[in-house]
């Protein structure tokens, strides 16, 4: 029955290919859509587990980089119980660097860049961190500390309390190859970088491995405020240690039922919001694409329906020869969903290999399109099922007239 | 399928006996638009074991109707149409498709051959829901070199001739080892050295194998004596 169904798909080559193009498209737009939302998901759970914190932001800013918080508040946190480490930080969009802003970088590397250069540049948004140095050098999870090359790669060192004050930066090698001295190399621990104008001198070259973390300039606090007009009396966040007995969670709530006007968020809470905000993203781009998939499924039902009433003699002539109704309905449908299997095949082959050219450009970021088991499986299963749905009306159609109904009217 | 075992004395006797079909007062009308066509208006025979019957008469007489009644393919308005003892009649409609498959073999006029199979393919047509093996095809390939269309076994009905393609559609009705091969319009498409080699094959199959044959047909010139000939007109048996 396979083979006779499959047979029926390929002595009409054309209409078979414009019924699984049809279906072909939408989902490869599913598995396009969702390997990045995939990867999107992935980086933001590898940037948020390399903290172990508290983040204190103002009420309703979406980011560190639109927080403004009092910096006397940090006060009011360090009585909390259970509190360990109060560490503010100013968080800001860095202004020009080397004399080039983002745009106008981006725009540079699209037309003299090469591969993956010419677009991962857009995808890239450099921030500054300024640190209080008494504390941050205090905090048991350091990121960027712990990040520092070793010193025979270049690595440099952190900041230390000398710094304060002081035009010393801490850059990552993304940062460094992307802004290269003028011999053209990466920028390397002694030399200057210029940032909104000024000069500041590396100190020290880190790599965390997190796309988002390494998008960072690190600074100590009074010279970020210095560089950014930021007055004593102000501060982006606070980054909060608990204790060695106190959870995470605990913390957290002692906080919201003791300081108003902020919003507390830890490391996983940020994970579960990204985790919403991605389910939020998937299912819009569900129900986009779920439209298309409308389509592909209306091309299916068009092309059996018409194959359906073409072989209304081809039916007759069966049921004479002894197949039932329920042989017939079967036959159509193993049509139809041959051809939803072979839609979800083809499309996650282009998938497959769309994701590999996109990795390819994107091979100097973190992040990657992931084409998950699950995702490849449930497309397919997903194409079959929309497929076989869409030919049980023409299966119907085809199975209910007697042999001899079909055959007359189908000869005439 | 239990109308297709011997259910009772009765059945089985008749079975055995002379008389392989049985028609009473067989009705069909249908609707076509607003006026009610009588097609068969009580119709009895009786047709014998092994017999070569002719059904004849003019255009919208009823003889097709009459055939395919006879094959189970479509259910009279009334009457009673009893094979070999089985009242096909009363079946169900999942019986009535096994007795197709296991007993009736049909030969169309327009050979109605399915053209993504080839000449082996279309032989198996009836077993492909239930399945294939190597016996089957064996059967299929013995069958198609039998009616003369050994060298021709992996052509597709697009590439043979309208008697090779007859040719296949009687091996299709054989392939069952039918009791009974209905045909209708046989040769209706076909020239006359074409139309002798189908009757040909048909005549051996009555009388090599036992087989039942009634043939639809316009044509008179193969009817031979001994022959059964019923005419009908206007839905009746005229003679």
């Amino acid at each position: 029955m396979l083979r006779f169904a499959w047979q029926n798909l390929i002595t009409r080559p054309t209409r078979t290919i414009l019924a699984v193009s049809g279906l072909t498209i939408p989902i490869l737009a599913i598995l396009g859509l969702f390997s990045l939302t995939n990867g999107i998901r992935a980086l933001m759970g590898n940037t948020l587990a390399r903290m172990n914190g508290l983040m204190i932001m103002s009420e309703n800013s979406p980011a560190p980089v639109f927080s403004d918080l009092p910096a006397a508040m940090g006060d009011e946190f360090k009585k909390i119980k259970g509190t360990r480490m109060v560490a503010p930080e100013i968080w800001k969009i860095c202004p020009q660097l080397e004399g080039r802003n983002l745009l106008a970088r981006a725009a540079t590397r699209m037309f003299t860049g090469r591969g993956d250069q010419k677009f991962s540049s857009f995808a890239e948004t450099i921030m500054i961190e300024g640190q209080s140095l008494p504390e941050h050098l205090n905090l048991k999870s350091g990121v960027y500390e712990q990040g520092i090359l070793p010193r025979e790669k270049g690595g440099g060192r952190f900041l230390r309390l000398e710094d304060i004050g002081q035009p010393r930066v801490l850059i990552s090698t993304k940062i460094a190859r992307d802004y290269p001295g003028a011999d053209g190399k990466p920028k390397q621990v002694g030399e200057t970088l210029h940032i909104g104008g000024k000069p500041f001198e590396i100190i020290g070259i880190y790599e965390t491995g997190s796309f988002l973390v390494d998008m960072t300039v690190v600074m100590e606090i009074t010279t970020a405020r210095k560089l950014l007009g930021i007055g004593e009396e102000t501060v982006s966040t606070f980054y909060i240690e608990p204790d060695h007995v106190t959870d995470l969670n605990l913390l957290s709530e002692r906080i919201r039922q003791q300081i108003e006007g902020v919003q507390v968020k830890s490391m996983s809470q940020f994970n579960v919001q990204v985790g919403n905000i991605m389910g939020r993203l998937d299912l819009f781009l569900l129900l986009t694409v779920s439209l298309a998939l409308l389509v592909g499924a209306v091309g299916i039902a068009n092309t059996m329906l018409t194959s359906a009433m073409e072989r209304i003699v081809e039916f007759g002539v069966m049921r004479a020869n002894g197949w039932t109704r329920r042989d017939v309905l079967g036959l159509v449908t193993v049509e139809s969903a041959l051809l939803g299997l072979l839609s979800g095949v083809l499309a996650v082959l282009a998938a497959g290999g769309a994701v590999a050219f996109v990795n390819m450009l994107l091979a100097k970021l973190e992040l990657r399109l992931e084409l998950s088991f699950v995702l490849v499986a449930g497309s397919v299963a997903a194409a079959v099922a929309i497929a076989v749905a869409a030919g049980l009306y023409p299966a119907w159609r085809a199975s209910r007239m007697t042999p001899m109904d079909a055959i007359r009217n189908g000869a005439s | 399928m239990a109308h297709l075992e011997p259910a009772s004395t009765a059945a089985t006797a008749e079975a055995q006996s002379a008389v392989m079909i049985r028609v009473s007062n067989l009705k069909k009308s249908f609707q076509s638009g607003d006026e009610l066509v009588e097609a068969l208006r009580g119709v009895d025979l009786e047709i014998e074991r092994g017999s070569c019957t002719f059904i004849v008469g003019p255009s919208g007489s009823g003889k097709s109707t009459l055939l395919y009644l006879l094959g189970a393919l479509d259910e009279p308005s009334s009457g009673e149409i009893s094979i070999e003892g089985q009242t096909v009649t009363a079946m169900s409609e999942t019986d009535r498709d096994h007795f197709r498959r296991s007993r009736i073999g049909f030969v169309f006029q327009q050979f109605n051959l399915i053209p993504n199979l080839d000449a082996v393919g279309n032989v198996l047509l009836p077993f492909i829901p239930t399945g294939l093996n190597r016996t089957l095809r064996n059967k299929a390939v013995g069958l198609l070199e039998d009616v003369g269309l050994g060298h021709r076994l992996r052509h597709r009905p697009s590439r043979l001739s309208g008697g090779q393609q007859q040719r296949v559609a009687i091996a299709r009705a054989l392939v069952k080892d039918p009791a009974i091969l209905l045909a209708d319009e046989p040769t209706g498409n076909l020239d006359h050295k074409g139309a002798d080699e189908i009757f040909e094959i048909l005549r051996r199959e009555q009388r090599v194998h036992g087989r039942t044959l009634v043939v639809v047909t316009h044509d008179r010139r193969f009817i031979r004596e001994g022959d059964r000939v019923i005419e009908i007109l206007d839905g009746k048996i005229v003679a």
